[in-house]
């Protein structure tokens, strides 16, 4: 930018028209004619600044109202983005939680069958003699094991849930700490 | 004439003043400094203005400015306005989105200051 560029400013026309009827004011001895001369220059200019004003404030307002609109629009948007990112997490804790759930599940099932299970027929043998109780026993003891599953699942779940906020919360918070620019906050304050 | 061709970035508009009579500024105008981005036009009008062509069409495509920038594109029309008191054909084309009723109404508030045919076109 050169000097004269540098001096002017957005009004420096208008300003220019204010400099000249303050030293028509400030000379002594001035004519009347040269006053009237000068405050028609100024009423003129005013005219024209006033105009201008009444645009720029119009024009202002309409663009403030738009940018507004869509910054709304926008939030609006991040809502909707927030609540698909917020289903696509609970989707996928989902899934892994009944995978882990079936491999609990089939451990449990394995132990039992290889390690409780024969505990369980010896008791049942020595203690029962109808082959109904013997059987509901039997039955009872794998009912037992499967109504396991929903909630150790909900467990499952609610604890990747949680860690998944986390993961969220922090990644959230080092963005926080950048700038716009990508830099972290505390590299610039340095 | 020399051509003025400034390209367009996030900040700024893109500008063709091309000495054919032909002038264009489209884009955004939201500059830091916009007395500093519009100093090249004005400087380019002036001289234009000393040697005008008959037929001039300017034309506005806007999606947004900022405030200053208001009073620049303002004192642009006023330079080209010069040419419609000189007795030559000038027609300015204020070009809005069919949607955008903000930069319609922006449109006819600047018609209304100028002496110069407007006209305001919607794409």
């Amino acid at each position: 930018m050169d000097n004269s560029s540098r001096k002017r400013n957005l009004f420096s026309q208008e300003a220019s028209v204010l400099k000249q009827a303050q030293s028509v004011l400030e000379k002594d001895g001035t004519s009347p004619s040269d006053i009237r001369e000068e405050l028609e220059n100024l009423c003129r200019s005013y005219e024209e600044l006033l105009d201008q004003s009444k645009l720029i404030t119009k024009v202002s307002d309409r663009l403030q109202k738009k940018i507004n609109k869509s910054n709304e629009d926008l939030e609006i948007k991040n809502i909707e983005l927030q609540d698909t990112l917020d289903s696509l997490t609970r989707a996928k804790v989902g899934r892994k939680a009944t995978t882990i759930t079936l491999v609990i599940f089939i451990v449990v099932f394995l132990l039992a069958e290889w390690g409780v299970e024969p505990h369980i027929d010896t008791y049942v043998l020595e203690h029962f003699t109808g082959y109904w109780t013997i059987l509901g026993v039997q039955l009872g003891s794998k009912a037992v094991l499967a109504l396991l599953l929903k909630p150790i699942e909900m467990i499952v779940e609610r604890i990747l849930l949680k860690q998944a906020e986390n993961e969220i919360k922090k990644q959230r918070e080092e963005e926080a700490n950048k700038t716009s620019y990508g830099i972290p906050r505390e590299i610039l304050e340095s | 004439m020399e051509i003025l061709r400034i390209e367009p970035t996030n900040l700024t508009p893109f500008v063709l003043l091309d000495g054919s009579g032909n002038l264009e500024l489209s884009g955004r105008s939201i500059p830091e400094n916009s007395l500093e981005f519009y100093q090249p036009v004005y400087e380019w009008l002036d001289a234009y203005l000393e040697n005008p062509l008959d037929k001039t069409i300017f034309e506005v495509k806007l999606d947004y400015f900022n405030t200053s920038s208001s009073k620049c594109i303002l004192d642009i029309l006023k330079k080209i306005d010069k040419l419609e008191s000189k007795g030559l054909d000038v027609l300015v084309k204020w070009y809005y989105n069919e949607n955008d009723e903000d930069m319609k109404e922006a449109g006819e508030d600047y018609g209304d200051l100028l002496d110069a045919p407007f006209e305001l076109i919607a794409i």
